[in-house]
């Protein structure tokens, strides 16, 4: 036994009939550093980000009501006056929901007759591709000239955006906040509470049933069937989360969930199966169930590797370097995403320019190049630019690190 | 010689795998500089009646501030062009995707 060290850090194993000695992994300072320093710094962005403030929306509201002389803030809402301040010329207030990416704040304003006289958009974080398609399709125009009584749902009295349905769903719950709000409180009106449905369609049961064939195939012996079960996983993925409803798992996603930006559970039920079943099943089981089963952008390239036989290639010598900058670009995406509140703001991933045909120019000269080497090599991206192989792998240390602590606890306690 | 061709083979493979992860981790730092450019606030619109303007209030002519003379004959103000996007001055691989998904029904600009 090592000098120094107490006995509960001592792992005794017999490997081949000889018994030997080894120490925890949590006192690996080579491990341990690191680990240490990515927790101590996602925490301090995660509080640099609490403490920002968000965007005054007062001097905005001249924008929307330019009637107003005078604009008061009464509660929660603005209320427009008339140069003697006799008359009320107009009314406005802030909603907040939940986007595809985080909180959307829009500022609505209402003539006295109930009649919403202009909106605007204060803050999204939503990928800027995404949010200019509502800008492209007059998505935001369509609130003008409502009626404060109006439901304002996509697909039903607004105009849905194929696309961007998140953002589009997280601005019209924005903008039915704001107009409750002047309802209630600008109006005197009081509106019927909000029908809320879960929505539970084809993405879900697809998701639902793509984690249970996973695991069934992880646990299967024969490695022909789990080859078989895998490319199926792998084939439905691409189909269903990757081209019909482009809904992968993003790196703005795991940054939405740390900074606390959680959806609308009803409209958004995906969202927490996704997530919450990889959280569950790698915290659970340490096996990844996403990537190598039915990440389709994964598949995508796995399809392409699969025509010209590509293999998988990582010279040796810059295998540690190219680990950790595979690290550095998932670490810089979080931290900047948890201290700024934008968790797509450093957001890299191909997806929606391959599922979607949309992204800026160099998205698509990106999106090239990975589809070129995807013929020479397997999963170009995922062995070196995916930002979320490394989160799994922090996911995973942090089990293995939990798992020993505990294990210490229960030794202490056991010797005593 | 045969050991010789094989390691100056692996060489080859091997610069050329650097230049395209260098390659690509130049456009991922591009793709963050674009992400942030057009976050930035003044490439947010704002949407009044059925227009977009652009977000600096000061090139709105109709803007009215609590301490101005509210006696101003609105015909006289030339009103801002209807435009619903910011003009973009030069075509970005990145419409390819805007007009192959666009229908002339839904895409309204």
């Amino acid at each position: 036994m090592q000098r120094g060290l107490p006995a509960v850090v001592m792992n005794n194993s017999i490997k081949g009939g000889k018994k030997t000695t080894q120490r925890l992994s949590l006192f690996n300072k080579r491990k341990l550093v690191p680990y240490f320093i990515t927790l101590l710094l996602i925490i301090a962005a995660w509080l640099t980000g609490r403490s920002a403030s968000g965007q005054d929306a007062a001097p905005i509201v001249h924008d929307l009501i330019p009637e107003a002389a005078i604009v008061e803030k009464h509660g929660s809402i603005f209320v427009g006056l008339s140069v003697d301040e006799q008359q009320i010329v107009g009314f406005a207030a802030v909603g907040e929901a939940p986007g595809y990416s985080g909180p959307i704040s829009m500022l609505v304003a209402m003539n006295p007759e109930g009649d919403i006289i202009g909106v605007r958009i204060i803050s999204h974080s939503e990928t800027p591709g995404f949010f200019r398609l509502l800008a492209y399709n007059g998505f935001i125009e369509q609130f003008v000239n409502k009626h404060f009584n109006h439901q304002f749902v996509p697909g039903h009295d607004l105009d849905a955006v194929s696309g961007a349905t998140l953002s589009a769903e997280g601005v019209a719950a924005s903008a039915r906040q704001a107009v409750r709000t002047i309802a209630r409180e600008g109006l005197e009106r009081e509106l019927p509470p909000e029908k809320r449905a879960l929505q539970f369609g084809i993405p879900e049961i697809t998701l639902i049933l793509l984690f249970a064939v996973g695991y069934v195939g992880h646990k299967l012996r024969s490695s022909v069937w789990k080859k078989r079960i895998r490319w199926g996983t792998l084939l439905t993925g691409l189909v269903v989360i990757g081209f019909i409803y482009t809904i992968p798992l993003t790196i703005s996603q795991v940054v939405s969930l740390l900074s606390g930006y959680w959806p609308d559970f009803y409209t958004n039920l995906y969202w927490y199966l996704l997530i919450g079943g990889i959280l569950f099943v790698v915290s659970v089981d340490a096996k990844n169930p996403y990537c190598s089963w039915f990440c389709p952008f994964g598949a995508f390239q796995e399809c392409l590797g699969a025509v010209t036989g590509a293999k998988r290639y990582r010279p040796r010598r810059w295998k540690n370097i190219l680990t950790w900058m595979q690290r550095g670009l998932a670490l810089s995406a979080i931290l900047f995403g948890l201290a700024y509140r934008n968790p797509s703001g450093l957001s890299y991933e191909p997806f929606a320019v391959l599922f979607d045909l949309r992204g800026n120019s160099f998205q698509w000269i990106f999106l090239i190049s990975i589809v070129l080497a995807s013929l020479l090599m397997y999963r170009p991206f995922c062995n070196i630019f995916c930002p979320i192989d490394p989160v799994m792998d922090f996911i995973s240390e942090s089990r293995r690190r939990i798992r020993e602590i505990w294990e210490i606890f229960l030794q202490t306690i056991a010797s005593r | 010689m045969g050991d010789i061709s094989t390691d100056h083979r692996e060489q080859v493979k091997t610069i050329l795998f650097l230049l395209f992860v260098l390659f690509n981790a130049v456009l991922i730092f591009l793709i963050w500089s674009d992400n942030l450019t057009e976050r930035s606030p003044e490439n947010q619109g704002f949407v009044r009646g059925a227009q977009i303007f652009p977000t600096e209030s000061s090139d709105n002519p109709l803007d009215i501030m609590p301490d101005q003379d509210l006696d101003v004959d609105d015909s006289s103000i030339p009103t801002p062009p209807p435009t619903l996007q910011p003009e973009k001055e030069n075509f970005d691989l990145g419409d390819i995707g805007q007009l192959l998904t666009s229908s002339p029904i839904t895409r309204r600009i």
